[in-house]
């Protein structure tokens, strides 16, 4: 039983951080359509950053990781506004093609400002160690799950009650008539981008004193992403989260009752089979077809 | 029936492999080559679903590897003889593609992609850890005999170099052949409107399996070709990376022309070669140039340079619309 | 006119080419090395290749290696086999050079293992896979602790502590799985037991379902084989659970900063390292602690860190490249070259004693030690006789 519990905690704190992968994947999409492959790396970064200034540095870590939201949130805003929005051909494929790019770019200019070694980041402390009987969440799983509900709740807000927040669903519902109504939708794009860069700047140095901070950490962190909002239903940040946590659940379990072999396999193979069952994913709104 | 045009264009690349062979300082060069290849061939193939089928695939890795695989089990396990090992592992790749290919094409096309790349994870996880079966990533699959047709035995660079151009050029055939076929066009006529399509009679998921299955296949042939060149292999070489390459090649080359995927393929497997001396700075050319390609050219490589000829080819006065005056800019 | 001039120039140039004998002159010898310095072995790669250039300069500065000054071309193989084949041919075609060394990984080396026989060209391999030598390959040395002795000094060091039912945890990544391999076929002969053996992905953040499980079964000890973040990671994981058992690392944590990385919950664990992880806390009657100490402060003074204990490969390597020269008088070229290596014999080494044959390629055997058993005792390494 304890164990159980046990894993439901691992469970819960690795679903809170592909969860936020996956919004923040989510977001972009919501706002252009496009898949934005470098979503991982933007975790990366967040992670690297802030371990290098904590380590080579000795920074506290509230002005490291700030240092690194800024410096990623620099550079998916230059990604949007002066790579993709630049190219001439705006096909969704294409900007797909340029976020590949963008993605080895952000992984080169990594290993060249701060280098290949694995960093480690201390955890941050400050909360104790949450212990239930036998069974215990560690000080760092707090801070994770505190930061899914500060990101699920403030993002919700945003989109619902702000101007922002609005404007930017309706420009990507309708880009013609928003910008009647003067909002233009290059600018909400580029917003789109620099939050997806903030919380995934934020998550990936979050998780970087369980995992490690490492250049290479981006492709896993964007296969997550990914497979936690196609779970959930692409364009729905609910489902973001909810596809994290169940992925996350499939993973732990698979990892201790079953085979930790191929956890990642099994939980890849329930997505694909969820999809072929739902083709909009567990929430996703149904698609119109194009006549 | 091939287009006049597009025979002319394939004899043309068979005179370019020739001097290229005759040219290539030594067999480093020849390596590279025969491997760009292979990869062309992934890359057609993939081209060929996109094009055709409207899949944007990012499982190709796993395809490449069921031929590997296929033809490594074939050959050691089986005993058969490497010819026929590599035309059953061709078989092998289309039907994993057959199976899959009719849940799958009910996908919407970022689902799909999705789906695919989902695949190729799993594909991946099962080829490492099947320690068993693939002997995982250590030690992998060692010891398979070089290629055998008819006696002649294809061992090494200079061999293996003629039968992958060979294969390539064969396999671009067969895709001009589909492409302008009456299967083709109802195709082509299915990516811009697939209701209009089936109304005409056309059964579209039909073609489109077929057209998944045919692309699969050619990706396992590459695969099986990899396995005789390289004599042995473990699973890094089918992880997902690869698969976004292939991608990359075709987006790269151009998705107009089969050729683009030739072009791309080339491309992206010389590149790295060149830009070892960057050492630590290489991840990030890359990168860069990637992106600069995709702004600069996004249409791909081939059709920027179709379009940069007939630019220059047309003169302002045989400018044919009344709207625009002679003499300004086209 | 001018066109077929060139072409015909072409033709001659690319022939000529092909035809020129692979020959260095008497006062140089070309190193070609090929190192995973991204990727998942990254690891093993970036320490070797530090210490490799370290060496060289130090070795030139002294005249080089019997008096021939060293050059060297380095290649990143990205632990990826298809960009290992293809660097190979250009080390050997295009960059003209006599001897590889390297990969560091299995599955790279095996490939590189045929190649070398075509090319012929002597490659001193930095995989410890037993498959390197065995079936041995007239041209393909082994350079460093074959993984079979590393797993049986392991399997000793518990057989004599009196540990009997382990628990085995791995990384799926080609070290992991090397490890796991022969850990589970040869433990029965010295009479232990394997209750579980699980696994992890590199790049996941908790282990703490297989751990549970491990705990659940009761073993005498844990067996941790991976590189970096898992172990740290499982140690974390256990201490949290209150495992209380003994816990071993293999050589893949044998670096300095394993004890920052892994903190308080590495106390009194065991690791598997090469000497270099720590030569004060060597014995005096070992041969090769004077080696092993001189190489660890060259590095420190160069580097201003530590060596991981990767480090020594490339050490030992140069070693037997250069007993191998003494032998050669005149041009080297490469089968020359290879009969000399094949010819080394009582080199003293980092990692041990090396003595090749035309039979034996693998330089080390088990009496050679290459491994010793360290604990983590007050936040440093300390050797275990």
């Amino acid at each position: 039983m304890d164990a159980l519990a046990q894993n439901l905690v691992s469970a819960l704190i690795s679903g809170a951080i592909y969860g936020v992968a996956g919004l923040g994947f989510t977001v972009v999409y919501n706002a252009t359509k496009i898949m934005n492959f470098a979503q991982g790396e933007f975790l990366m970064m967040g992670a690297l950053i802030s371990a290098f200034f904590v380590t080579s540095f000795g920074l506290h870590i509230v002005l490291a990781i700030g240092i690194a939201t800024i410096a990623t949130v620099m550079l998916g805003v230059i990604l949007d506004r002066w790579v993709i929005q630049l190219g001439r051909r705006k096909t969704p494929l294409n900007a797909v093609m340029i976020t590949l790019g963008a993605a080895i770019t952000f992984r080169g200019l990594a290993v060249v400002v701060i280098g290949r070694d694995v960093l480690f980041e201390p955890p941050f402390g400050g909360i104790p160690t949450i212990t239930f009987g036998n069974v215990y969440l560690s000080s760092q799983g707090v801070w994770i799950l505190l930061m899914l509900i500060v990101f699920s709740l403030g993002l919700s807000y945003m989109f619902s009650k702000t101007r922002i927040g609005m404007s930017m669903r309706a420009a990507s519902d309708n880009p013609r008539a928003a910008m009647l109504c003067g909002i233009d939708s290059r600018w909400t794009s580029t917003l789109a981008f620099g939050i997806a860069a903030a919380t995934g700047a934020i998550a990936g140095a979050f998780v970087a004193p369980i995992s490690s901070a490492f250049y290479e950490s981006g492709l896993f962190f964007s296969l997550k992403g990914f497979a936690s909002a196609m779970l959930g239903g692409l364009g729905n940040p609910v489902g973001a989260i909810i596809g994290g946590m169940l992925i996350g659940l499939i993973e732990t379990f698979s990892a201790g009752y079953l085979t930790s072999v191929y956890k990642d396999a099994v939980a890849l193979t329930v997505l694909i089979l969820v999809l072929l069952a739902m083709p909009d994913g567990l929430f996703g709104r149904a698609q119109v077809k194009r006549v | 029936m091939v287009v006049k045009a597009e025979l002319k264009a394939v004899l043309a690349a068979a005179g370019i492999v020739l001097l290229a062979f005759v040219l290539a300082p030594s067999d480093f060069h020849l390596t590279v080559l025969t491997i760009a290849a292979l990869h062309g061939i992934a890359a057609v193939a993939l081209s060929l679903a996109f094009g055709c089928a409207g899949v944007i695939s990012l499982g190709s890795a796993a395809f490449f590897g069921i031929g590997a695989y296929g033809v490594a089990f074939a050959v050691q396990k089986a005993g058969i003889p490497t010819f026929a090992a590599l035309a059953l592992a061709t078989l092998l790749a289309g039907a994993c593609g057959y199976l899959l290919a009719r849940p799958l094409l009910r996908l919407d096309s970022h689902y799909l992609a999705m789906a695919t790349l989902a695949l190729g994870v799993v594909a991946y996880i099962v080829f490492g850890q099947a320690r068993p079966l693939t002997g995982g990533f250590d030690p992998g699959i060692t010891g398979v005999p070089p290629l055998q047709i008819f006696g002649f035995q294809l061992a090494g660079p200079r061999k293996m170099y003629w039968v992958s151009w060979t294969t390539l050029l064969l396999v671009c055939v067969i895709g001009f052949n589909l492409v302008h076929s009456a299967r083709g066009r109802a195709m082509r006529a299915l990516r811009s409107s697939e209701i209009a399509t089936s109304c005409l009679g056309v059964d579209t998921v039909g073609l489109r399996v077929m057209v998944f299955s045919l692309s699969t296949a050619l990706t396992g042939l590459a695969g099986g070709l990899y396995a005789f060149f390289m004599g042995s292999f473990a699973a890094t070489a089918f992880e997902p990376g690869f698969s976004i390459d292939i991608l990359m090649m075709v987006l790269v080359g151009s998705t107009s022309t089969l050729w683009g995927a030739v072009v791309g393929a080339l491309a992206i497997t010389i590149l790295p070669n060149l830009l070892e001396g960057f050492e630590l700075y290489k991840l990030l050319v890359f990168g860069l140039t990637m992106m600069a390609i995709m702004v600069f050219f996004p249409d791909g490589l081939v059709q920027s340079v179709i379009d940069g000829v007939r630019s220059l080819r047309r003169k302002p006065s045989e400018e044919t619309s009344i709207l625009r005056r002679p003499g300004s800019p086209l | 006119m001018d066109r077929r001039l060139f072409l015909n120039g072409a033709v001659v140039l690319a022939i000529s080419s092909r035809l020129a004998p692979a020959r260095a002159a008497a006062d140089k010898i070309k190193i070609g090395a090929l190192f995973a310095l991204s990727g998942p072995s990254a690891f093993l790669g970036e320490s070797q290749e530090k210490a490799f250039k370290m060496l060289v300069e130090e070795k030139n500065a002294q005249g080089g290696l019997a008096g021939r000054k060293v050059e060297y071309v380095i290649y990143d193989t990205e632990g990826n086999g298809t960009k290992a084949i293809q660097q190979l041919r250009r080390l050997v075609d295009s960059d003209r050079v006599d001897v590889v060394f390297g990969p560091n990984t299995s599955a790279e080396a095996l490939l590189v293992k045929p190649v070398a026989a075509e090319l012929e060209t002597p490659v001193l391999s930095f995989s410890g896979a037993v498959e390197m030598t065995v079936p041995p390959n007239p041209w393909v040395f082994q350079a460093v602790p074959n993984n079979r002795v590393a797993v049986q000094h392991f399997l000793g060091f518990l057989k004599r502590k009196n540990y009997k039912k382990i628990a085995f945890i791995a990384s799926t990544d080609s070290f992991g799985q090397g490890g796991a391999t022969l850990f589970k076929q040869l433990a029965p002969d010295y009479g232990l037991t394997i209750v579980t053996a699980e696994e992890f992905g590199l790049r996941d953040t908790d282990m703490t379902p297989q751990i549970l499980k491990i705990k659940s079964l009761s073993p005498d000890a844990m067996v941790i084989w991976s590189i970096n973040p898992g172990p740290s990671i499982i140690l974390r994981n256990a201490k949290a659970i209150g495992f209380d058992k003994a816990i071993f690392n293999s050589n893949g944590v044998a670096s300095p900063q394993f004890i920052d990385q892994v903190g308080a919950a590495g106390e009194g664990t065991w690791l598997s390292a090469p000497r270099l992880l720590s030569p004060d806390s060597l014995s005096d009657s070992d041969p090769s602690k004077p080696v092993v100490t001189k190489l660890y402060r060259d590095y420190v003074a160069k580097w201003k860190k530590q060596p991981a204990a990767f480090a020594a490969i490339p050490q030992d390597a140069l070693l037997v490249l250069e007993a191998a020269l003494k032998r050669i008088k005149g041009d080297v070229t490469r089968k020359n070259l290879r009969d000399a290596i094949e010819s080394v014999s009582g080199v003293v080494g980092a990692n041990g004693t090396y003595t090749f044959s035309s039979q034996n390629h693998m330089g080390l055997d088990d009496s050679s030690h290459p491994m010793v058993m360290m604990k983590i005792v007050g936040g440093k390494f300390v050797v275990e006789p």
